[in-house]
């Protein structure tokens, strides 16, 4: 049910969460104080233009934040135990395994030298040690039918190569849900693919919101898609959650006005041809030397003299949350 | 040669590559100055090659292109250069169509000595380009790696309109930009239009975008045109089931979800090996026997589009 608030507990929950990357002119402020509840069967978008930390976070909850990711603070909670503090080898197991992701590129996340069916089994080894191969080749096949591979047997001897791009994306899918994970990211899934395919894919992720029990993370630069597809949405900027709550409540009525802005981007090809299109002025602040105050002042139509001075929290409005002085 | 209203135009184009794939399957089309025509397509729709063949980078298997009346088949070394003044390119990743070894000054400096134009003359006329794009004269000394990736998209903007064509073909202008700044790139395309009163062909897979520039749209799938015409009324009332397909799976946003979408089975058919009859049936919702034997040919309607169907949509009618 769309909209509709689960008593489940979280699967995940992000608390404060900030990520530092250094870099020669140092420290980059790469996320700042994130907070965000992942519950069952329930899709949430992370949206944000270039720079605004959504990949960064993907990153982290799948505990592959690059090397110079330096001041990593915050906790993210799994199921009781804080993923931020667990060795390197403890979150590998949890990989793949609890936490899993699909690529916005599935040729480079498949093998090439290898066919499905190797793939597919070595997905499942560590998560089903005691099941024989027959038994995960049969796992195997059936999760392919379900994400609409047809003949999925005969398809199993295929290599990556000679699958088109949706059908790669299909495989991914498949074998990701294969090791049964609370959490599936899916990082622009469907960027590389025709839009009449994409269609296909998000309606099967839909369609898996409901059997599969984890929850997803639908991670898109692309507003009309995570309006069609998640059923909570995060709107970041530049390192932080500017706005979030149910996504039709969000795009209904906006209250950032970063989240404003960027629904008036976006093209309405039903427009009056002579207007404008509208953009936003200016750049994204320096992360390195993040301005005092609200992170979009500095772009923001609205901005009033408080908001140069003291970053505004997230404010619960009637509906959702936004970090914006306007909402109190 | 002089012509009343200059065009670039295919017509009836085939461009068959090496091993017989045939990417563009005898299409008729043509741009006007002034004008702004989109081409929209998924992959193997033929669209970047159609795009390629105005610019004498695909050679025809069969057809003609002309640009303003001449024939490019029939033109010799010299007259090449005559083209490439005629017709420019911009391609969808503005760093890799400029040399990174390169300042922009030297980049922007290249057409003027290519075309043997006078340099006095035509310097300050690549200065005032620069300030109309937003570029400063600080640009002129930096590497393309030096620059944003908006700047050098407008550098290679600057330096198609150093020669000033009258064409302008876009090849996804808006691939891989933030929504914020997609728009001010698309306004500045719609003023460089009217200022150099240019014609430009908009080839993307951005509806929105297509949607919202363009007067005229063609609508390809497989090496044909399936529906052609004036962009607001294919829009709002296709005729084509493609049509109406790709329009329906494109995502708006839509917090009520009041759309009805509809979602086509099965993949997009190889172009080596296109369906037989109508290319679209294997995929329609709509088809019927017909379609399977019989290819529907362009047929005009009394609203100024084309569009091939046996079975088109009523609304449209």
């Amino acid at each position: 049910m769309r909209g509709a608030i689960t008593n489940e507990p979280p699967l995940v929950e992000i608390e404060n969460l900030s990520v530092d990357f250094a870099t020669s002119r140092g420290a980059m402020h790469v996320l700042r104080d994130v907070s965000l509840t992942l519950a069952p069967r329930r899709i949430v978008g992370l949206v944000g233009e270039s720079g605004s930390g959504k990949s960064t976070l993907a990153l982290a909850l799948l505990g592959l934040l690059p090397t110079n990711a330096t001041g990593v603070t915050g906790r993210i909670d799994l199921s009781g135990v804080d993923l931020l503090s667990l060795p390197p080898e403890r979150i590998e197991a949890l990989r793949g395994n609890r936490i899993a992701m699909i690529f916005q590129d599935p040729m480079t996340a498949l093998n090439p030298v290898f066919t499905l069916a190797t793939q597919l089994i070595d997905a499942q080894r560590r998560k089903f040690p005691r099941l024989s191969r027959s038994e995960l080749l049969e796992r195997a096949a059936k999760m392919l039918t379900r994400v609409g591979i047809s003949d999925a047997r005969a398809r199993l001897s295929a290599y990556p190569h000679q699958l088109s791009g949706g059908q790669r994306q299909r495989v991914m899918i498949a074998m990701a849900l294969l090791c049964e994970p609370d959490v599936l990211i899916a990082d622009e899934p469907t960027t590389a693919l025709d839009v009449t395919i994409e269609a296909q894919i998000v309606d099967l992720l839909k369609e898996l919101r409901e059997e599969f029990a984890g929850s997803i993370v639908f991670v898109s630069h692309s507003l009309g898609l995570i309006s069609d597809l998640c059923d909570e949405v995060a709107v970041m900027y530049a390192g932080k959650i500017v706005e979030s709550g149910p996504t039709a409540e969000v795009f209904a009525d906006p209250r950032h006005p970063y989240t404003q802005a960027l629904l008036a981007c976006e093209i309405d090809p039903g427009h009056d041809f002579s207007e404008r299109l509208v953009t936003i002025k200016g750049e994204l602040p320096d992360l390195v030397a993040v301005p005092q105050g609200c992170i979009f002042a500095p772009r923001c139509p609205s901005r009033f003299e408080k908001c140069g001075t003291e970053p505004p929290p997230l404010h619960v409005a009637p509906t959702h949350a936004a970090a914006c002085w306007l909402v109190e | 040669m002089m012509n009343a209203n200059p065009t670039a135009e295919v017509e009836n184009l085939s461009v068959t590559f090496a091993g017989g794939l045939q990417a563009v399957a005898g299409i008729s089309l043509s741009l006007a100055i002034g004008e702004t025509v989109g081409l929209v397509g998924e992959s193997g729709s033929g669209k970047t090659t159609l795009a390629k063949a105005l610019v004498g980078l695909n050679r025809p298997s069969a057809g003609a292109v002309r640009v303003e009346g001449r024939d490019l088949t029939a033109l010799r070394r010299a007259d090449r250069l005559w083209l490439r003044r005629r017709v420019q390119m911009i391609f969808q990743d503005p760093l890799s169509s400029l040399s990174p070894r390169f300042t922009v000054r030297r980049l922007l400096a290249e057409p003027i000595a290519i075309h043997g134009l006078d340099r006095r003359e035509s310097w300050p006329k690549v200065l005032d380009l620069m300030a109309r794009l937003g570029l400063s004269e600080t640009h002129l000394d930096k590497y393309p790696h030096q620059i944003s990736g908006g700047q050098a998209r407008r550098v290679a903007i600057a330096r198609a309109l150093v020669a000033e064509p009258s064409f302008l073909i876009a090849d996804e202008p808006t691939a891989g930009l933030d929504v914020s700044v997609q728009g001010e790139l698309l306004n500045l395309l719609a003023d460089l239009q009217k200022t150099f009163s240019l014609g430009i062909l908009m080839v993307s897979h951005n509806l929105n975008v297509i949607g919202r520039t363009t007067d005229r749209v063609a609508i390809m799938y497989l090496g044909k045109v399936m529906e052609e015409g004036p962009t607001r009324a294919v829009f709002k009332a296709p005729a084509h089931p493609y049509t109406q397909a790709l329009l329906s799976a494109n995502p708006v946003i839509d917090p009520a979800h009041k759309r009805s979408r509809i979602v086509l089975s099965g993949e997009i058919p190889s172009p080596s090996r296109p369906p037989s009859g109508c290319r679209f049936h294997t995929r329609c919702p709509r088809a019927q026997e017909r379609c399977r034997v019989e290819e529907p040919t362009l047929t005009p309607a009394p609203d100024g589009r084309r569009y091939a169907c046996h079975f088109p949509l009523e609304s449209a009618a």
